[in-house]
């Protein structure tokens, strides 16, 4: 991974000094709320409904154990004791007092970390593939590209008061495990036909209360072209996008006004003027930062023993059997896998780990695993580099600590936004319903059994739950001032990238548990062998289940 | 009703002193981000004593920005101001974008100067503008 060097410190060192300074001149009145504003959100400082939440950035979702136990000494230090893990990979502290903010930040900068552009009208931190780095199908590491975007669009001096937020995501699987096609620029690393690897470029995805799925820009682009070729898109969209509404103002607006030809001419001519300048990298700059992404050294694995111990284990026990199944993902290399680790369970808010958690798993990964962490989308971590003969005792470990749950892909795996218990945003609670479906859908083997099924909850039109890519989403309204939550079915984050569709009437919260109930009835119903709900959504239309639904 | 009129001078951005507002030069031309600038090339061949003021109708609208790096890079040579409402904390982005001066509300000098050295790294490649003296100086290891 990624090691400051001395200017990278005294970097994050400075601004954190900076504001302090901020902070001090808006409590002095040299600075009005309408000035401070983008200043503390461009810190990761946002105004929610009881406290000040900070977003703290995890780049490309990747931690070292040393970091994930700074960010619990944050938890329990400033906060009541818990990190909220989101699904740009970063991480909240959700009960924050502005005048200790600059303390905080400090302390981050003590563990090279920091809070810059997490918040606000300005590129936000750059998202990637979990696996990055460990996956067994990957073209090459993102998070060389990932890093030259973090550094290049930190503190961007000509794109910090944008029209509004901008978010770039960088996959290199065989599939897309970024999301990239909702993004405001998704970057697909390829390979041409000459063998080179370079981008695919996506423009103009996005979710909200205008979800769309981003349309393709340029089919290649050489990697040494990157930056040029992303200031120009930000330029146009800098001068172009909107400005009179906050509800229209993200680019994929703008794409759509233009049509994708147009604004890809409008592009082109940008780019003419500064795509060989030296906005890109040089050569030896690229190559400082890519060297600190080469493969992991991995200590050689002498026996293969653990393969008998790990099999009689899993005849053994049912839960260790499920967790291997649902948890553990293929490396690149065969003595190793990556471990997930689900924060998702019965009286846990999705994405939540307490300080006691992050230590403890920091210690899992210091024991086992190469010091490295990664948080992800779907509001989880992962330990990428483990090798498979120390599963059974992390495993143990794990289930000591609660968070041995094997539900990675399944129903119960949901993402769901802060909701009304946090965001003034909001207009329905998403956290206790997460709760009550997961109540819902108790039993672990008839969870095992739906099998793949992704969940995803908002609590407003915002999105910020992704319920528009989920194979069930649900999205809380506000119905002559009670809650109420529409469902939607047949949206998709990867690959093909979809949008799911409405399917009528809302409903009260104490109605949903059961009415999601009758949809995957339907599904299991309906399924043929091996047929995921996604497949099956497919294959059969939303029809069959919209019926179940309204029954 | 004089009390009511603020009094602006225009700071360098790139030494942190002001011109004595009986020197303010007048601009040549006057954009406001309200505007476009369809063709930055038409102000490449201005000469040093030449002057640009983009005003900012809301400190947040960072159009800008925008223009200053077009017209920078078009090989503008003189003074580009950035006026209107615009914040101390803004220094360091409109230095970086091109811009040799601000006009500022007088009272605020201090902020102005603090905030050019607030941080003491970039990782940007940045405009080369023929007035600024700090080109050299942070450029990341580059």
């Amino acid at each position: 991974m990624y090691r400051y060097d001395q200017l990278d410190r005294n970097f994050v060192t400075a601004r954190a000094q900076q504001f302090r300074h901020q902070v001090k001149r808006r409590l002095a009145g040299a600075l009005s709320e309408d000035e401070f504003k983008p200043l503390r959100l461009q810190n990761g400082l946002y105004l929610q409904l009881h406290a000040y939440m900070l977003r703290v950035a995890i780049p490309y979702g990747v931690l070292s154990a040393q970091q994930l136990r700074g960010l619990a000494g944050i938890a329990r230090d400033f906060d009541r004791g818990f990190g909220h893990f989101t699904t740009r990979q970063n991480i909240q502290f959700n009960w924050i007092k502005l005048v200790e903010t600059p303390d905080i930040l400090d302390r981050l900068a003590s563990f090279d970390m920091h809070a810059i552009q997490t918040s606000g009208n300005c590129i936000r931190n750059v998202t990637s593939d979990p696996f990055a780095g460990a996956a067994a199908d990957e073209l090459e590491d993102p998070r060389g590209w990932c890093e030259i975007i973090r550094q290049w669009s930190t503190l961007h001096p000509e794109f910090a008061f944008m029209p509004r937020k901008f978010k770039i995501a960088v996959s290199a699987g065989a599939t897309d495990r970024a999301a990239t096609g909702l993004h405001d620029i998704g970057l697909r690393m390829v390979k041409n036909t000459d063998g080179q690897i370079g981008f695919r470029v996506l423009v103009g995805g996005g979710q909200g209360r205008t979800p769309r799925v981003a349309q393709q820009i340029a089919s290649f682009l050489p990697k040494h072209h990157l930056l040029s070729y992303l200031e120009a898109i930000l330029r146009v969209y800098n001068q172009a996008g909107r400005r009179d509404n906050i509800y229209k103002a993200r680019i994929k607006i703008l794409v759509e006004a233009m049509g994708i030809d147009a604004f890809r001419d409008a592009v082109a001519a940008e780019w003419d003027k500064i795509r060989d300048s030296a906005i890109d990298l040089p050569d030896a700059e690229r190559d400082r930062i890519l060297a600190h992404f080469a493969p992991v050294d991995l200590p050689p694995v002498t026996t293969r023993d653990y393969i008998d111990d790990i099999t009689r284990r899993r005849q053994a026990d049912r839960a260790f059997d499920q967790w291997m199944t649902r948890n553990i993902t293929a490396h690149w290399h065969p003595d190793y896998c990556a471990v997930m680790i689900s924060l998702k369970a019965i009286d846990r808010p999705p994405g939540d780990a307490s300080a006691h958690e992050m230590e403890a798993i920091a210690e899992i990964a210091e024991t086992f695993g190469q010091d490295e962490i990664r948080a992800t989308y779907e509001q989880n971590l992962i330990i990428p580099h483990i090798a498979k003969q120390h599963l059974p005792a992390i495993y143990d470990r794990l289930a000591a600590l609660g968070l041995a749950g094997a539900e990675a892909g399944l129903i119960s795996d949901m993402i769901a936004c802060p909701g009304l218990d946090y965001c003034n945003l909001a207009n329905a609670r998403s956290l206790p319903l997460a709760d009550k479906i997961f109540r819902r859908f108790d039993d672990a083997d008839r969870r095992a059994d739906i099998g793949a099924l992704r969940l995803n909850i908002s609590g407003c039109i915002n999105a910020c739950g992704h319920h528009h890519v989920a194979d069930i989403g649900i999205l809380g309204v506000n119905k002559k001032g009670v809650e109420h939550y529409q469902i939607t079915l047949g949206g998709q984050a990867g690959e093909a990238a979809a949008i799911g569709s409405i399917m009528g009437p809302s409903f009260e919260e104490a109605d949903v548990p059961a009415a999601i109930e009758r949809i995957v009835d339907a599904y299991m119903d309906l399924r043929h062998d091996n047929e995921t709900f996604a497949d099956s959504l497919i294959r059969l239309g939303t029809a069959p289940f919209k019926e179940s639904l309204y029954a | 009703m004089r009390d009511d009129v603020i009094q602006t001078q225009l700071f360098d951005l790139a030494d942190a002193t002001v011109i004595d507002a009986a020197d303010r030069p007048v601009a040549d031309y006057r954009i406001a981000t309200s505007d476009s600038v369809a063709d930055e090339s038409i102000y490449a061949g201005l000469g040093t004593n030449s002057m640009i003021e983009i005003s900012f109708d809301k400190f947040s609208d960072g159009r800008g920005f925008t223009f200053a790096r077009r017209i920078s890079e078009a090989g503008f040579a003189g003074m580009l101001v950035a006026s209107g409402h615009v914040i101390a904390d803004q220094a360091d982005y409109l230095r970086r974008c091109g811009f040799t001066h601000a006009d500022i509300r007088i009272s605020r000098i201090d902020d102005w100067q603090d905030a050019l050295s607030a941080i003491p790294a970039h990782f940007q490649h940045m405009t080369n503008s023929p007035r600024s003296r700090m080109v050299a100086s942070a450029i990341r290891r580059r």
